[in-house]
C-alpha cells in the first residue's frame, strides 16, 4: 500500500493531516480490537484514543518492518493489557443473573418467550463474559483470529510471541468458549465435548 | 494419523491455518473417527456461536469529534521527526578526513559514556524491587523522604509484576522470588512506619499499612501462580487501589519536592 507508506513517512515528518488520515483509516479497527479486549465500549473508546497518542508519539520507531496495522494492533494489544493489570481484573460474572435480563437457561426452558433483540443481548453478555474469562493471551489471540481475520504469523508478530504458542493458545481459547458456552449449541459434539 | 495428532490441528483446520495436505489428512482422519468428528462439530459450533456477538460501537457523534479530542492530546508534542533522525548524515558525507575522525571519536566517546553510566547501570524491574533501602547521607526528612520513596516504587514494581502476571508466565519471576521480596518490603515497613510520625505523613502511614497487608497475604501464599490465592493478592491489590494510591503518594511527594526547589531557587536570586 504505496498512499499508506506515503502517509506514514508524511506523518514522520510531522505533518497532522497524514496522520490523521492515518487515524480515519485505523480507528473502527482499533476502537473494535479496544473493545473486544475490554468487553466495555467506554473503555475501548478512551482506549482507542491513547493508541493513536501513543502512535503519534512512537512515530518515529515505525521502521515499517511490520504492516502499519500490526504495529498499531501490538500499541493497542499493550494499552488493552495495561488497562486490565491497572483496572479490575475481576472477570464479569455469568453465573449471575443479568439485572433486568433473562437467564438463558430460562429462555431455553420456555417460560418465558423473549423477542430476538433480547436473546441475543443476552448471548452478547455470556459471550463477552466467556471471553473475560479467558487469560490476556488467550483472549489476545482468539480476538486478533477470529474477529479481526489476523494470520497467524501476523498474530504472533503483533503478540511477539511465536507461532506455535498462537496456535496453541487459540485452541485453548476455543476449548475454554466451548466449556463456557456449552449450553447454547445444539450440536452433535456436545455430549462428547462435555 | 493419530487422534492426539488431530485434534491438535483442529484450531488450524477451523481457521485455515493449516497447510493444505495436512488439512486433507486431517479431514480423512474426521471421516474415519466419529469422536474427532464429534469433538471438531463441537468447536465449528462454538466458532459460529462466537459470530452471534455484537458490538455496542459509539454512533457518528462521537466518532465527529473523535480527531479533535486526538489532536487536543498530541498538540503538545510533535512526533520525533525522521528528518531530525537522518540529521546527522551530511556531516559524515563530508570530504573533510579530520571531520569525519573527530566524528568517529566522539561517537566512541559517547558509547562509551553510555555503556558505563546508563546501559550498564539499567536495573531490571526485579532488580529495582530488590534494591535496599535508599541510604543517603542526608538526614532527618530527606533521608525519611527517599527511603519512603525508594520502599514505594519496590513495592509498585512487585505489584505490578503480580497483576500483570499472566498465565503461570508472569516477567517478575518464580512465586518464591515475590515471597522474598514481601519479606523483606514487610522488615522496612515497620522501621517506616515507625519513623512516618508528622500529621502530614498519615495518609503515607496508612498507605504502608494497606501494602503490609497485601504483602502479608503475598508473603504467606505457599501455592503456584494462577491459582486462587495469587488471584486474592490481585484482588486485595485492585480493592484497595494500592497501585492508585502509590501512585497519588509520588505525586504528591513531587509536588514537595518541586515546591521545595522552587523555594530553594526564591532564597538563591534573592542573595
Amino acid at each position: 500500500m504505496t498512499d499508506e507508506k506515503e502517509l506514514i513517512h508524511r506523518a514522520q515528518s510531522g505533518d497532522t493531516a497524514a496522520f490523521r488520515a492515518l487515524v480515519e483509516r485505523s480507528r473502527l479497527h482499533v476502537f473494535r480490537l479496544a473493545y473486544d479486549m475490554t468487553g466495555n465500549r467506554h473503555d475501548a473508546e478512551d482506549l482507542s484514543q491513547d493508541v493513536f497518542v501513543k502512535a503519534y508519539r512512537s512515530l518515529h520507531a515505525f521502521r515499517g518492518d511490520a504492516k502499519w496495522s500490526t504495529w498499531l494492533y501490538r500499541i493497542t494489544m499493550n494499552a488493552c493489557l495495561d488497562h486490565r493489570g491497572a483496572a479490575s481484573r475481576k472477570p464479569m460474572n455469568t453465573h449471575e443473573p443479568l439485572n433486568d435480563e433473562i437467564l438463558p437457561s430460562q429462555a431455553h426452558a420456555g417460560e418465558v418467550t423473549p423477542d430476538r433483540a433480547a436473546e441475543s443481548r443476552i448471548l452478547g453478555r455470556h459471550i463477552d463474559a466467556a471471553l473475560g474469562r479467558l487469560s490476556n493471551r488467550e483472549r489476545a489471540v482468539f480476538t486478533l483470529r477470529h474477529y479481526h481475520d489476523l494470520p497467524l504469523k501476523e498474530i504472533a508478530s503483533a503478540l511477539e510471541i511465536t507461532e506455535g504458542s498462537v496456535k496453541s493458545y487459540l485452541f485453548r481459547a476455543l476449548a475454554h468458549l466451548q466449556e463456557d458456552l456449552s449450553f447454547y449449541r445444539n450440536d452433535p459434539g456436545m455430549e462428547h465435548a462435555s | 494419523m493419530t487422534h492426539e495428532e488431530c485434534q491438535d490441528r483442529f484450531a488450524e483446520l477451523l481457521y485455515g491455518g493449516l497447510e493444505p495436505d495436512d488439512a486433507a489428512v486431517c479431514r480423512e482422519h474426521l471421516r474415519g473417527c466419529d469422536g474427532c468428528a464429534k469433538a471438531f462439530a463441537a468447536l465449528e459450533s462454538t466458532r459460529s456461536l462466537m459470530d452471534r456477538r455484537v458490538r455496542d460501537e459509539p454512533g457518528e457523534a462521537y466518532w465527529a469529534s473523535y480527531w479533535s479530542r486526538i489532536e487536543s492530546r498530541i498538540g503538545s508534542t510533535a512526533p520525533k521527526s525522521e528528518a531530525a533522525s537522518r540529521r546527522p548524515t551530511p556531516i559524515f558525507r563530508l570530504p573533510s578526513a579530520w571531520l569525519a575522525g573527530a566524528a568517529a571519536i566522539l561517537l566512541v566517546g559517547f558509547g562509551i559514556y553510555l555503556g558505563r553510566n546508563i546501559l550498564g547501570t539499567a536495573p531490571s524491574p526485579a532488580e529495582v524491587a530488590l534494591q535496599p533501602p535508599t541510604a543517603l547521607h542526608t538526614s532527618g526528612e530527606d533521608s525519611l523522604a527517599a527511603r519512603t520513596a525508594s520502599y514505594l516504587e519496590r513495592s509498585k514494581v512487585l505489584l505490578q509484576g503480580i497483576v500483570n502476571q499472566d498465565d503461570l508466565q508472569g516477567t517478575f519471576g518464580s512465586v518464591e522470588r515475590q515471597r522474598r521480596i514481601s519479606r523483606q518490603l514487610i522488615g522496612e515497613a515497620h522501621v517506616l512506619s515507625a519513623a512516618l510520625k508528622q500529621p502530614d505523613q498519615q495518609q503515607v502511614r496508612e498507605l504502608i499499612a494497606d501494602l503490609q497487608i497485601i504483602l502479608l497475604q503475598l508473603a504467606n501464599i505457599e501455592v503456584e501462580p494462577g491459582t486462587p490465592a495469587i488471584e486474592l493478592v490481585k484482588q486485595g491489590v485492585d480493592h484497595k487501589s494500592i497501585l492508585l494510591k502509590i501512585r497519588v503518594e509520588e505525586l504528591r511527594a513531587l509536588s514537595r519536592r518541586t515546591s521545595t526547589q522552587a523555594a530553594a531557587d526564591t532564597a538563591r536570586t534573592h542573595l
